[in-house]
């Protein structure tokens, strides 16, 4: 409580610093509103999404992108400065650490945004639909907690790079622009073609922002949700493991180096 | 008679800095009420400086040396005073002017990583256009001085530190600036990097003619290079003049140095204490700090009473002369 | 004048000196760039599986877009990246006065200390490309002229962009050290992608003449397509100079605040 409130103080000293923050997540959500506004100026239903679903679709996966977030700088700066063998012993006790203090930050990150998302809200009340029914948000708040749980999850793989290679930062540029744009932020994966469709049905990607995203907007029976959201958890089930294994083999590495 | 190359008058520079109250309330409340209060960062200082002439600035952290050379430098605009440096206003930043001086901050890099440092000096050649005659003549003099000929066209990265730092040093000093600023020059360096930056300084000061005014809290740095130096302390001039006449003047105490043939016993050591302070007191080194006026008389004493097998009287050390000045000593 | 242009061959000859000694970093570089671009290609393209038109902008004019808005990132990121990305730190952490004590102006120093980012040229070549390819899929027939006019438009976006970004990290004077002002500018740059078009009233307005990022895309590319308004092409070469000499004003105004504010 007493990191979240110094974070919080600290924000508040730079009143300018917290402002740009959120413009920037602003963005894309205008921008894409604008495009599709205009696309919709001469039919109602593209893709089975009307103007409300797609400008709300953009809103709550700007939303949910204020959740998402991960430890591999973090790691990568502790493997290089030496700090992993203090945590050394637990791998899963280092993942858990890194993982809330990750999540706590973007907690934060998504409280201090209340304020201007509340104002955009307003600015475009009109397009912005809500779930009916009380079950469909609590599947929502379900499928959010999958999505944080596997974009953390495989950026902390690819951090695990870091025990190896010094170069991480370039690589991450990749996994931004990938997770977004396969994780349905950019466009919604139904409008994918229909191989590239199955090809990300075998791959965690759509959990990020599609999946959340098309539960709230309803689009989904409650077949589809559950099974979804089991196959989602699985997914983060399988990759921590892979994560744990190469934790292990890291430290190894590591301390084998004398640390 | 020499023409003063720095002129100081009356310079002062104050500040405002926003005081906020701790705690969340005290942050909100800033957000809305801006309360502030003035630091007099530089107080009414002034002094002359002479062509050639290498002056030392000391001070504790936050006394105002800095300010003042950043005046200098034309980097500041004071609040009050007036200052000639060579002839010009500094802080019109008037190319003729910055052409002539050199300002060097600690451990600042200048240099690009992956260039041989000759790049950067070709670059800095440039930017102060030095004639090609006078730069090849500045170059082979300085690296010559430094020791670095053969390393000129070596990437930087591939460098060592203290190679670095002589290349850094080069680059600053390539336009051959007749005045240099320099702001704690040997700070981070290890004992052997800073007699090798004093040793440069001295040469340098000797060969241009340069006037250097530099800024140190490390004492020798000022015992090696400056005979004149001036004592900042919150803002304000609390001396100016040789370092003897420091010692002489604010020294009112002496140190007896002594190498003892016996230890001492309790009721010795406990004597000790009315006769004077004990410095340093580790078989057989004895150091005792005596007032001025009795350390003849107690020197005496202690080769009567005590198993002296040698003794000194020496100046107090600088540093304690000028801790002395700092607490508020009479400046008369 | 020609001192500047002295200076700036010569920090452009040790840029090339270093991108020589970093030779696989600068083809490493092309992979994320192409991977951004298919992307974004990618993204059109299924906007398109679904629908024709944008504002009026068909899938091929949107290709074209995309292609000079390479252009243009390559050309200005390749050129000021590595300096806007520190100008923030320097001024708070003092460095800035290192430059300040040397007999050059400050604005073109901070600008161009540190060395081009020839990896962006892959995104400039790959703007090439796409141009290219549009041009001849929409059967536009060019003369010189008006090839020269196009580059002229770019450069004048280029100095625009510059102009604007160099604004935007004066503000660090004012609010000191900030995070993310870089990503925030990469953020309104990327608003090109699209054309200004999508955007109407208002907002388009602002967009077109007060921040007017939508001239540095949209305008060379509706050059091209030959939609562009001469008295609209003017504002947009005008803007560019314009915003340059307001850079060169707040930020002298800003170290003029700085010399007398700061300790």
């Amino acid at each position: 409580m007493g990191v979240m409130r110094a974070i919080f103080l600290d924000n508040l000293e730079y009143p300018g610093e917290v402002f740009y923050w959120l413009i920037l997540a602003m963005i894309p959500l205008f921008v894409m509103s604008y495009v599709w506004l205009s696309v919709y100026r001469d039919t109602s239903q593209i893709n089975g999404f009307s103007l409300s679903a797609m400008v709300t679709y953009y809103f709550v996966t700007m939303i949910v992108g204020r959740l998402t977030g991960h430890s591999a700088f973090r790691l990568a700066d502790m493997v290089n400065d030496g700090k992993v063998s203090s945590i050394l012993l637990r791998p899963i006790g280092l993942m858990r650490f890194l993982f809330f203090e990750s999540f706590g930050g973007r907690l934060i990150n998504l409280i201090i945004s209340i304020p201007p998302i509340v104002f955009v809200y307003f600015l475009i009340k009109q397009y912005i639909t809500f779930p009916q029914s009380s079950e469909i948000i609590f599947q929502f708040l379900l499928s959010v907690v999958g999505s944080v749980l596997i974009y953390y999850s495989l950026g902390f793989t690819l951090g695990l790079i870091s025990f190896w290679t010094l170069e991480i930062g370039s690589i991450f540029y990749f996994y931004y622009g990938l997770a977004n744009f396969l994780g349905g932020g950019l466009i919604p994966i139904s409008f994918f073609p229909e191989q590239f469709k199955q090809v990300l049905s075998y791959l965690p990607f759509s959990y990020i922002y599609y999946f959340p995203a098309s539960i709230y907007l309803g689009k989904m029976s409650d077949f589809q949700i559950w099974t979804g959201i089991l196959i989602c958890f699985i997914w983060v089930i399988f990759i921590n493991f892979i994560n744990i294994k190469i934790l292990k083999m890291g430290i190894k590495k590591y301390s084998s180096f004398g640390g | 008679m020499n023409m003063s190359v720095i002129s100081v008058k009356g310079l002062s520079k104050y500040y405002q800095v926003h005081q906020k109250e701790p705690g969340l309330a005290g942050s909100i409340k800033s957000l809305f009420n801006r309360k502030y209060y003035d630091v007099k960062a530089v107080d009414n200082v002034s002094f002359e400086i002479n062509e050639g002439e290498l002056v030392g600035f000391i001070g504790p952290n936050g006394a105002g040396k800095t300010t003042t050379l950043k005046t200098l430098s034309g980097l500041l605009y004071p609040t009050k005073g007036e200052v000639s440096v060579l002839g010009h206003t500094p802080w019109k930043r008037e190319p003729a002017f910055q052409k002539q001086f050199a300002l060097v901050m600690g451990q600042k890099n200048q240099l690009w990583w992956d260039l041989p440092a000759m790049e950067s000096f070709i670059l800095n050649r440039e930017i102060y256009e030095v004639p090609k005659a006078r730069f090849e003549e500045t170059l082979s003099e300085l690296s010559d001085l430094l020791e670095v000929q053969d390393l000129l066209k070596v990437q930087v990265r591939k460098l060592s530190l203290g190679e670095r730092m002589k290349m850094e040093l080069i680059a600053a000093l390539i336009h051959s600036p007749k005045v240099l600023f320099l702001d704690e020059p040997t700070i981070g360096l290890d004992v052997v990097a800073q007699k090798k930056m004093r040793d440069f300084i001295k040469a340098y000061n000797i060969k241009y003619k340069a006037t250097i005014i530099l800024t140190s809290h490390y004492m020798d740095d000022v015992k090696e290079l400056c005979k004149r130096i001036i004592i900042i302390d919150k803002g304000t001039k609390l001396f100016d003049g040789d370092l003897d006449e420091i010692v002489r003047k604010f020294a009112d105490h002496k140190l007896l140095s002594m190498v003892l043939d016996k230890e001492l016993n309790r009721r010795q050591i406990e004597h000790l204490s009315a006769l004077g302070g004990v410095k340093e007191y580790a078989y057989p080194k004895l150091i005792l700090q005596v007032p001025r006026e009795n350390s003849n008389k107690v020197a005496a004493k202690l080769l009567q009473s005590y198993p002296v097998a040698d003794l000194n009287i020496e100046e107090s050390a600088l540093e304690d002369i000028v801790r002395e000045v700092f607490t508020g000593k009479d400046v008369a | 004048m020609k001192r500047y242009l002295n200076l700036y061959s010569i920090f452009f000859k040790n840029s090339l000196i270093r991108m020589m000694e970093n030779r696989f970093d600068f083809l490493f570089r092309a992979i994320p760039t192409t991977l951004s671009l298919c992307i974004n290609l990618l993204v059109i393209s299924f906007i398109f599986s679904k629908i024709n038109a944008v504002s009026g902008w068909n899938k091929e004019e949107l290709f074209l877009l995309l292609g000079t808005y390479n252009i243009v990132w390559g050309i200005f990121f390749g050129l000021f990246i590595q300096n806007m990305a520190k100008i923030n730190s320097y001024i708070s952490r003092g460095d800035l006065d290192l430059f300040l004590t040397k007999p050059i102006n400050s604005q073109f120093y901070i600008s161009i200390v540190n060395p081009i980012d020839f990896g962006e040229a892959a995104t400039l070549i790959l703007g090439l490309i796409l141009v290219t390819r549009g041009v001849s899929i929409l059967n536009i027939d060019l003369n010189l002229i008006q090839v020269v006019t196009y580059v002229m438009i770019i450069l004048s976006a280029v100095t625009l962009a510059y102009s604007l970004w160099f604004i935007t990290m004066t503000f660090s004077f004012w609010i000191g050290r900030v995070y993310g002002l870089h990503e925030a500018f990469i953020s309104f740059f990327e608003i090109n992608k699209y054309p200004s078009d999508i955007f109407n009233g208002l907002i388009k307005n602002v967009f077109v003449y007060f921040l007017p990022l939508g001239v540095m895309v949209t305008f060379p590319t509706k050059f091209l397509l030959g939609k562009l308004d001469p008295i609209l092409m003017i504002w947009g070469i005008v803007s560019g100079f314009g915003f340059l000499y307001i850079s060169h004003l707040f930020w002298n105004f800003s170290l003029e605040r700085y010399s007398s504010a700061s300790s």
